[in-house]
């Protein structure tokens, strides 16, 4: 099972610190920051012009569903990472598919900064992974689908696609903000009823 | 016989729905027209919803050959999905071959024309969906309404925007003088009282008018290619690959040459051996909405705009006399005008100008011995000035005086 996450983490063959607690402040900062609804959703908002209180309430209405808190917290370590690391790897992809909604990439940097902050956190995750042992079973995503699903007949329009992709972004952070959370229990040993 | 009035019943064949651009096509023919050519005017009514609301009545000459079928469109001014429409055509000679008529032929039977989409009973459907239109225009959104949804209020971003019911589940929503908010567009939003808390909407993607292309003019450094430039004005692109940025595209009528520029503000044209000296440029913009040109004509040599004066050369004569050559970039028999300057501290104390083919040389005279001086010379057309070259300079120094 570890194998998998090595081969799908080919691309992170950069080399991994040893020391766990410094990876665990670079998860912790790095949940903060991709936790931030400035860093995404915010611009996003504004860019797609959803700034008014109707557009706003339908985007956080219905957030598209992401691995909840309580879920992420009766995880083992090991399977935490893996869904973390699962869950990423599906956002990475989502992010990609927004690049059509611009003219250009250069017209919202904030989109490349994200993508280039998960590859930052799956690295780090990756790197967490390769500190526990035993070896990390990868279970399947524990959500039916972290991306816009929409049971749509047609295609949807382009304000649905805003809509979805607001929510799906406003999901996005709010799971990071889980992430770090959890986090940061690690750190203090406080974790109760972990299967390890 | 000429006298009787001619019953020309037309007959409907097809109606194609072009419902992007709110269109309707049709084809008829005139059953019983045995003639080899007459003039006609049709007159087409057509009705919404209901045969008996007629919405449109408007007549269409032409003229009609023997067993040819007639074409003719219609815009229709809401989008096509959101209601039956009823077509019907009548015909009237109105032929020099004929006396004036004064009655029309039957009408021919109602097209019914349905684009119509099914509407779930939880969901609204606003139509046009994601229309790319222009700053200013107007715009008809209709509602199609489900059946379990009422009390249906929409807003234009936070605007609340109000509509003209048609019935209970249709509601039309007229936009005038619609207004540029970025390229991302314009969010028509619209709730339902009851059913679901589900938030419908379309998006109006409104774009700046394109504007004609200013200054634009042309020039050759070289005889080999010519630089053209203009000012693009406003960027019209638009997001979701709605609309990219406007193209610019020039055609030289002399050569029928036609060539599309890979930037905003400008082109570089090859200049061919057998080039004509005259050229008559249209420079055309052009996005999804519209097309602005302008034209230009000149004659190649009074657009030159010289390269700079190059091996210049100074050698002092004597204490008080310099020396200077220089070359020009030659082509044939043009003649420039090099304009020669000297500098000295700062101030231009002598200027002059000179006719030069290829190459040139003058002697500045009189210059204080000991003395630091600045050499300057560019150059133009000689016949038609357009632009001066850069200028080319050369410090020296007089010696000192001999004893």
């Amino acid at each position: 099972a570890l194998a998998l996450l090595f081969l799908s983490m080919s691309w992170a063959k950069r080399g991994c610190s040893s020391s766990s607690p410094k990876l665990l402040s670079q998860l912790k900062s790095q949940a903060n920051i991709t936790g931030n609804t400035a860093s995404l959703l915010e611009p996003y908002i504004l860019h797609q012009n959803l700034n008014t209180l109707t557009l706003r309430a339908a985007c956080t209405e219905h957030p598209v569903a992401f691995p909840s808190e309580d879920m992420l917290r009766q995880l083992s370590k090991p399977d935490f990472l893996s869904t973390v690391h699962a869950t990423l790897g599906r956002v990475w992809h989502q992010l990609g598919a927004f690049r059509q909604q611009f003219p250009k990439i250069q017209d919202f940097p904030e989109l490349e900064r994200a993508r280039q902050n998960i590859q930052g956190i799956r690295n780090n995750v990756y790197c967490m992974a390769r500190l526990l042992h035993p070896p990390l079973e990868i279970p399947e995503p524990t959500q039916a689908d972290s991306g816009t699903s929409r049971p749509t007949t047609t295609a949807p329009g382009i304000f649905q696609i805003k809509i979805d992709s607001c929510r799906f972004l406003w999901g996005y952070h709010r799971f990071m903000g889980s992430v770090g959370r959890v986090f940061e229990e690690w750190g203090d040993g406080s974790r109760r009823s972990r299967r390890h | 016989v000429l006298g009787e009035p001619l019953q020309l019943t037309p007959e409907i064949h097809t109606v194609s729905l072009q419902s992007a651009l709110q269109e309707a096509n049709l084809e008829w023919t005139v059953p019983t027209f045995s003639h080899q050519e007459l003039n006609i005017v049709f007159q087409i009514e057509i009705s919404r919803m209901r045969t008996s609301n007629t919405i449109w009545v408007g007549n269409y000459s032409t003229t009609v050959k023997h067993e040819e079928t007639v074409h003719w469109k219609w815009t229709s001014d809401i989008p096509l999905e959101c209601a039956t429409h009823f077509i019907r055509i009548r015909a009237m000679v109105d032929d020099a071959q004929y006396p004036p008529q004064s009655s029309w032929s039957n009408w021919s039977s109602w097209k019914e024309v349905n684009a119509q989409v099914s509407v779930p009973p939880d969901t609204l459907l606003i139509f046009p969906e994601d229309r790319l239109l222009e700053e200013g225009s107007n715009v008809t959104i209709c509602l199609m309404i489900g059946q379990n949804l009422y009390n249906v209020s929409c807003k234009l971003q936070e605007e609340p925007i109000r509509g003209e019911q048609l019935d209970s589940h249709l509601s039309l929503i007229k936009l005038n003088n619609v207004v540029f908010l970025n390229n991302a567009g314009t969010n028509i939003n619209c709730k339902a009282m009851n059913g679901t808390k589900n938030t419908f909407g379309t998006v109006l993607f409104v774009s700046k008018v394109l504007e004609e292309p200013k200054n634009f003019s042309c020039e050759t450094r070289d005889f080999k290619t010519l630089n053209c430039l203009w000012e693009p004005g406003i960027d019209t692109t638009l997001s979701w690959h709605k609309q990219r940025s406007q193209h610019y595209t020039l055609y030289e009528s002399f050569s029928g040459r036609r060539e599309v520029s890979n930037h905003r503000n400008s082109h570089t044209w090859q200049i061919t051996e057998d080039s004509q000296e005259t050229y008559n440029f249209t420079l055309t913009a052009e996005n999804n909405l519209r097309k602005r040109s302008v034209s230009i004509s000149f004659n190649l040599t009074h657009r030159v705009h010289p390269k700079a004066p190059h091996d210049v050369t100074l050698k002092t004569v004597g204490a008080t006399k310099a020396h200077m050559t220089w070359k020009v970039p030659s082509r044939g028999d043009y003649t420039l005008l090099c304009q020669v300057e000297l500098q000295c501290e700062g101030e231009v104390i002598h200027e002059h100008n000179v006719s030069v083919h290829t190459s040139a040389n003058y002697l500045f005279s009189d210059l204080e011995p000991d003395t630091e001086y600045k050499a300057c010379v560019r150059c133009a057309s000689a016949n038609h000035f357009w632009k001066w070259s850069d200028w080319m300079q050369k410090k020296f120094r007089t010696p000192e005086a001999a004893p």
